[in-house]
């Protein structure tokens, strides 16, 4: 049997899930300037919030989703007026080491709270599958896929079609016009990061009932988005998507077709990576940024 | 007048120094502790293994008290408990501080693998090393690092125990020509096991066809399910940890693979893997050293300490309004071991209770205490494992069918419904 409509389904599939995985953070870099170290625990967030729902009171982490999007975005809010808003201009490392400081911070809580036991929701569909020729789609990666696009295409249209949109891709490209044309950047500012963690939660209660649940997922992500991110080029949603569509299609394929591939797999991907950003310092479709 | 004064004086202050001398000795003596150390992980990765530890030891310490008095040998009984946090430079401080400031008779712990294997150097590199029994960990690291020393008692099953198991009872219910996939991560867990898991296999006469490693966290398993697929293998045999096991479980449900036997080794005793995958749990097996339902007899000696397996988990259950976890009945077990030799021996030295755990047999709820030689170690007790396959029942929950050895098997091994 020929196995390249599996991989080449697998590998769209898991392109899906990294685009919404770091569209989030390329949002918060492309508009602030800072990249959100904290972002990894935002998915944890959103993937214990949906595993509560689903768990104590039966809620199918596709109804929580939008409620648990509108908290992150509050989140996100009441994160940058109280903490982010006042290293905006401070040095690179200050702003680093603030956003890693908020992970850890929220890593340890969850800990407390929740211990570190393995958790996942099971919602039925995430262990059935349907086969369609000679490919096996399972409907949990699909629906996942699904919910990617949906977040995402919003997403764009948003930054396309909206006020806000228009004003935040004002302030993405030039913070002083934005200011002279009367755009008020900090409330800018706090949408964008509100959006991005709501990003974030959103991939969280996706993963939900893919991956597995714990404390400790977030960091692994997060070196995964930003990956991404870095390839597609830094403050490009167009390029974010294009890197997590690289790396999914890297990691699946090696995982297709060499021996042991699965063990290679982020490895060799992390290799591409490298090697397009030796041709291309900026990634794919970044821009020079100005710090 | 000075001088027969002051030995007047003096004489007073001699004999009254004394008589509270003398009567300080009495007084020192009930003082005197049998100290057992602690390292148990209440918070971190390791919680629920802390957890579990920590109700283990406290049980049998309540358990003695209501059987034997509130003292072992006329001394008080004192617990240590410290939190490793999960953290292996934590447990390396713990450790030291147990031993060169808190002075232990006794180290009971600690739990998972990592911290247990962080143990090892500074307990070892000491001369007054106490005696030290592990419950937990089970990666043979941890026994190649201790080697054969003297004063190591592992009273947990090492990792080669659980593959000559699980393929002891896999070559008993389906004979050897079969074919088997092997899955492994490439994190500690699944290198601590593939060899072993490997050579079993092999030794048994099973026909290896897929011997793949997968990548510990990875987001996607389909491309390494789809080489299983590709296999027909009549055994699908994981080796990963309990993260991995539960998106692979999950996977392998959703994947249709058709593969007619699912075996595990560690995870599906656990209620977080059980929790977390739901009816795919079904039609696994999984090897552990204690399970629910188990039926030792109660000890002919100590039947207060030491009541059948089925009295004690009636006991634990009633108590805790929970079924006793693999590491609480260890951690029992182990105490009451400790104690019954301080008692015996009426010392806390460490070479007389060396001696005796060595001499000691009890039918415990967890089997029989007796230490044997393993691999390396010297001192190894609690290896007898009991292999179990996972299944729903009428009632909608899930239990486990005992299924080897065949002295304690309650049912046969089913193959899962394709």
């Amino acid at each position: 049997m020929d196995i390249f409509p599996q991989a080449f389904s697998d590998a769209i599939l898991l392109a899906g899930l990294y685009t919404l995985m770091a569209v989030g953070l390329s949002l918060g870099f492309g508009v602030l300037r800072i990249i959100n170290f904290a972002q990894g625990e935002m998915i944890m967030l959103g993937a214990y919030g949906a595993f509560w729902l689903f768990t104590l009171m039966g809620v199918d982490p596709l109804i929580s989703l939008p409620l648990l999007v509108v908290a992150g975005f509050a989140l996100g809010w009441v994160l940058f007026h109280g903490v982010v808003a006042k290293v905006l201009d401070a040095p690179h490392i200050n702003q680093i080491l603030l956003t890693f400081g908020i992970g850890l911070a929220i890593q340890h809580v969850a800990i407390i709270l929740w211990t570190g036991n393995a958790r996942s929701t099971t919602p039925d569909y995430a262990t059935t599958s349907s086969v369609v020729g000679d490919v096996l789609l399972v409907h949990g990666r699909v629906t996942a896929f699904a919910a990617a696009v949906v977040m995402v295409a919003a997403l764009i249209a948003w930054l396309q079609w909206s006020e806000t949109g228009r004003a935040t891709r004002a302030v993405a490209e030039n913070r002083s016009a934005a200011v002279l044309m009367g755009i008020d950047v900090n409330r800018i500012y706090a949408l964008s990061f509100g959006v991005s963690c709501a990003l974030s939660v959103a991939t969280g209660v996706v993963v939900s009932f893919i991956l597995t649940i714990t404390p400790f997922m977030g960091f692994p992500m997060l070196v995964k988005a930003i990956a991404i991110v870095i390839l597609g080029g830094l403050g490009s949603i167009a390029g974010t998507v294009l890197g997590a569509f690289a790396l999914a299609f890297a990691e699946t394929f090696v995982s297709y077709y060499l021996p042991e591939g699965s063990g290679w797999a982020e490895g060799i991907a992390f290799v591409l990576i490298i090697g397009i950003l030796l041709v291309r310092p900026r990634g794919i479709l970044g821009q020079a940024v100005e710090t | 007048m000075r001088l027969g004064g002051s030995r007047t004086a003096f004489g007073s202050l001699v004999a009254l120094l004394g008589a509270a001398a003398l009567a300080g000795v009495p007084s020192a003596q009930a003082q005197e502790s049998f100290k057992i150390g602690a390292p148990v992980s209440s918070s971190g990765r390791y919680v629920a293994y802390g957890a579990q530890g920590k109700k283990g030891i406290e049980t049998a310490v309540e358990m003695w008290r209501k059987v034997r008095g509130d003292k072992v040998a006329g001394r008080q009984i004192e617990v240590l408990f410290r939190d490793t946090q999960s953290n292996n430079a934590i447990t390396v401080s713990l450790m030291n501080a147990f031993i060169q400031t808190d002075k232990v008779d006794v180290i009971i712990g600690p739990d998972g693998s990592n911290v247990a294997a962080a143990a090892v150097p500074p307990w070892k590199k000491l001369e007054n090393r106490p005696i030290w029994l592990m419950p937990g960990g089970s990666s043979d690291v941890i026994e190649r690092e201790v080697g054969p020393d003297p004063y190591f008692f592992h009273t947990y099953a090492w990792s080669y125990y659980y593959h000559d198991n699980n393929v002891k009872a896999l070559a008993a219910a389906l004979g050897t020509k079969k074919k088997v996939a092997l899955l492994y991560s490439d994190g500690a867990y699944g290198r601590a096991h593939v060899d072993d898991a490997r050579k079993y296999i092999k030794d048994a006469g099973f026909d290896l066809v897929l011997d793949e490693l997968v990548r510990e966290g990875s987001s996607d398993y389909n491309p390494t399910l789809a080489k299983v697929r590709a296999r027909r293998p009549d055994i699908l045999y994981l080796a990963v940890q309990t993260n991995d096991a539960i998106q692979l479980t999950k996977q392998i449900q959703a994947a249709r693979l058709n593969v007619p036997y699912l075996v595990g080794t560690a995870q599906a005793q656990l209620p977080e893997w059980q929790d977390a995958v739901g009816d795919a749990q079904v039609c696994w097996t999984g090897v552990t050293t204690w399970v629910p339902g188990l039926r030792y007899p109660a000890d002919a000696k100590e039947p207060g300490l030491f009541p059948s397996a089925a009295d004690w988990e009636k006991m634990w259950t009633a108590k805790y309004n929970a079924v006793p976890e693999f590491l609480e009945v260890g951690y029992y077990a182990s105490t009451i071991m400790t104690l019954l030799a301080v008692e015996a021996t009426n010392s806390t030295d460490r070479e007389k209770l060396k001696e005796w755990l060595e001499k000691q047999e009890y039918q415990t709820p967890l089997g029989s205490s007796k230490f044997e030689k393993s691999r390396v170690a010297m001192h190894q007790a609690f290896g007898t494992m009991v292999v179990f396959q996972r299944e729903k029942k009428p009632d909608g929950t899930f239990g486990s069918v005992l299924l080897y050895p065949e002295q304690v098997a309650t049912g046969k091994l089913k193959p899962c419904a394709s």
